[in-house]
């Protein structure tokens, strides 16, 4: 079955290269020129990936994203225009799992598209099931449970929580983690990292502020308490 | 402070000189005054007492007949003025006398001769202390007496050492009073330096107050309409950035996925125009490359606070080298691991290889060198090398090398490893390599403190 991408963009040169290029990778495309349509086709027909550029006339993207991550766990890529302005950090902490900056090369955006689909957990954490303290993976069915209850955790989250536990408590940099999960080559934006910890925390925490579980290693990165 | 300390010298020296003029002048008027009053009022003491005495020793004598040594010795010692001796001679030689402490032969000869008039004084030293001789002649015999000026001496040059201290006092006093004023007539002065020291610094909001002042305010009030000037004109200019780099934004994107796509279906295309598109992907990219190149240059404030994390600069340039398509093995040097931004680090090693590349026939080697608080990534390159004069113009944007081999870049490389490296705290210089090329050294300090 093909893989259906949502493309919220208006600028109709910019969404007609990104279906091409979607298509051409052998995604299911649908597009929306504005939040409101997209609000629709996410109700009738939700797709498995959502690319949002942040400037969308009428609702913001950034509505339209935290409005998604209510009741989702798909992934979403925002486009900014920007990289200093605020956009890319607040888009983020809206739930965003990745962006691009425009001008993007359309192989860049794949790339970062494909890596939101990625399958398998690395093959060295073979084990049917990973745990840590309360918290539990299962790799087969992508799923976390705490307690023994699920927890809705989206892809690239359920990876980087893999990663750090497959870690026994070593310390994994944001640099580590950006090339594992993300696939970055070159340096990444470690925000990326730090934002998907933050909602992780949300999500596995007892109390977000003092985190037990997932904890920061000042000047070094993030590792699980054992 | 205020960097003018050659005018605060020269006030403070003025001042100090004037102070000690003019207290010199009065203390040493004052002085003389004292002095010569004193000194003529021991003297006409001296001379009176002289008398006296010479008068009651010759009563004693002639009249009453006694022995000249008696008489001498019976003229009293008391009063507010030491006499050191009385003396008693018949003809000016053969003295005599008592309580000696000077000869008689000390006396001077001069006062005798002068006395012969009927009296006659004066001063001289003995044995280093002052003394005053008065010789008054009276029924044909001589008489002298010696005063000691002692205390008197003593006196006057414990006021000397007094006069003296008061004029260093005074002097010092002078040049802190100075010093005090010329704080005080700078204050607005400094005032206006720091305000404009402050907008130096990017603090574009800086203004200094008026102080009512109407030497002074029109300055403070040009300082603050300039600065108000250079804000809304940043302002302008920044709002004009962003629109511009959005406006830009899309249309490259969209143009270049459009070239892109075409390039993927080239073999769809007849021979001519496949060949056309490869040239159209090319330039596009080129384009969008240097758009992403100049707004990353082109901001006022860099794009996000660096990131301080713990990185191994070795491996980090290891990394870059292998992604850029350089060889692993080009990378030497420490393995160091430092906190600092490994983005940053990237883009100005990752910039300094392209660079080699593209203007200097290839990277000859990296060297990474740890150092205490700081780490040097060294860049050598296979070219002829930087000139002197050009190695400072090389580092701005949109300079391209003179024999450069390639026509690639916009010469935007290295404006921008230098803006990175600056985030950091660091700088890049260039010399010579060992090998004749040109060699780039980035520098930049280990991060300390928080994440």
């Amino acid at each position: 079955m093909l893989r259906s991408v949502l493309v919220v963009e208006d600028d109709d040169a910019i969404r007609l290269v990104l279906r091409m290029n979607l298509e051409d990778d052998g995604f299911n495309v649908t597009e929306a020129a504005d939040a409101e349509r997209a609000i629709t086709i996410l109700e009738k027909d939700p797709p498995d990936v959502m690319i949002v550029d942040l400037r969308l006339p009428g609702m913001h993207g950034l509505d339209l994203v935290r409005r998604v991550r209510m009741t989702s766990q798909m992934p979403i890529i925002i486009v900014t225009a920007n990289t200093d302005s605020h956009d890319v950090v607040v888009g983020l902490e809206a739930g965003a799992d990745d962006y691009v900056t425009k001008p993007f090369v359309a192989k860049e955006l794949m790339a970062r598209v494909r890596t939101q689909f990625r399958k398998t957990v690395p093959p060295e954490a073979v084990p049917d099931v990973l745990t840590c303290g309360p918290i539990e993976l299962r790799p087969d069915t992508a799923e976390v449970l705490k307690d023994g209850e699920p927890v809705a955790v989206s892809r690239i989250e359920f990876f980087v929580l893999s990663e750090l536990i497959s870690a026994r408590g070593k310390v994994l940099s944001r640099d580590h983690l950006l090339r594992k999960v993300w696939g970055y080559g070159n340096a990444g934006d470690g925000r990326i990292v730090d934002n998907l910890v933050y909602r992780l925390r949300s999500k596995i925490e007892k109390d977000q502020a003092n985190p037990e579980l997932l904890l920061t290693v000042r000047g070094f990165g993030y590792r699980m308490a054992v | 402070m205020l960097g003018s300390p050659r005018l605060r010298t020269r006030v403070a020296v003025s001042f100090a000189v004037l102070a000690l003029c003019i207290s010199a002048v009065l203390s040493i008027a004052s002085y003389q005054f004292a002095r010569s009053y004193l000194m003529r009022a021991r003297e006409s003491v001296a001379i009176t007492r002289a008398l006296l005495d010479a008068q009651a020793a010759s009563y004693a004598i002639h009249t009453l007949g006694e022995a000249p040594v008696k008489a001498i010795e019976a003229l009293p010692l008391v009063g507010g003025i030491r006499v050191s001796q009385h003396l008693y001679s018949v003809d000016g030689t053969d003295w005599i006398g008592t309580q000696t402490p000077v000869p008689a032969s000390a006396i001077p000869p001069a006062l005798i001769s002068a006395a012969a008039g009927g009296g006659a004084k004066q001063r001289f030293d003995y044995e280093g202390l002052p003394y005053l001789a008065v010789a008054v002649v009276v029924d044909g015999a001589t008489y002298a007496e010696v005063f000691s000026y002692y205390e008197l001496d003593t006196t006057l040059k414990r006021g000397a050492w007094l006069i003296l201290a008061i004029i260093l006092f005074a002097t010092v006093l002078g040049g802190l009073l100075g010093l005090y004023f010329v704080n005080y007539l700078l204050r607005p002065v400094r005032e206006l330096a720091s305000g404009a020291r402050r907008l130096a610094n990017g603090e574009l909001g800086a203004r200094v107050q008026l102080t009512g002042d109407p030497d002074l305010d029109p300055i403070a009030d040009t300082f603050n309409s300039v600065a108000d000037a250079l804000e809304s004109r940043l302002a302008r200019e920044q709002r004009f950035s962003a629109n511009v780099s959005h406006e830009l934004r899309s249309p490259v994107t969209s143009v270049l996925g459009t070239a892109e796509l075409l390039e993927t279906r080239s073999s769809q295309l007849p021979a001519r125009e496949a060949g056309l598109v490869t040239v159209l992907a090319q330039q596009v990219r080129r384009l969008a490359q240097v758009l992403l190149d100049l707004l990353e240059i082109s901001r006022i404030n860099p794009d996000q606070p660096p990131q301080w994390e713990s990185v191994n600069v070795k491996q980090l340039c290891i990394d870059s080298a292998v992604n850029r398509g350089f060889d692993a093995g080009i990378v030497h040097g420490d393995d160091v691991t430092v906190r600092t931004d490994s983005r940053r680090v990237e883009r100005v090693v990752g910039n300094l290889m392209e660079n080699a590349r593209t203007h200097a026939g290839g990277v000859v080697r990296v060297l990474v060198l740890g150092e205490i608080g700081a780490v040097q990534v060294i860049v050598d390159d296979a070219g002829p090398g930087v000139p002197e004069e050009l190695r400072e113009r090389i580092f701005e944007p949109f300079h391209r090398g003179q024999g450069s081999v390639s026509r690639q870049g916009a010469g935007l490389g290295l404006a921008i490893a230098l803006e990175q490296v600056l985030n950091i705290g660091g700088n890049i210089h260039v010399t010579g390599s060992p090998e004749g090329g040109a060699r780039f050294v980035a520098e930049f300090p280990t991060h300390e403190g928080e994440l």
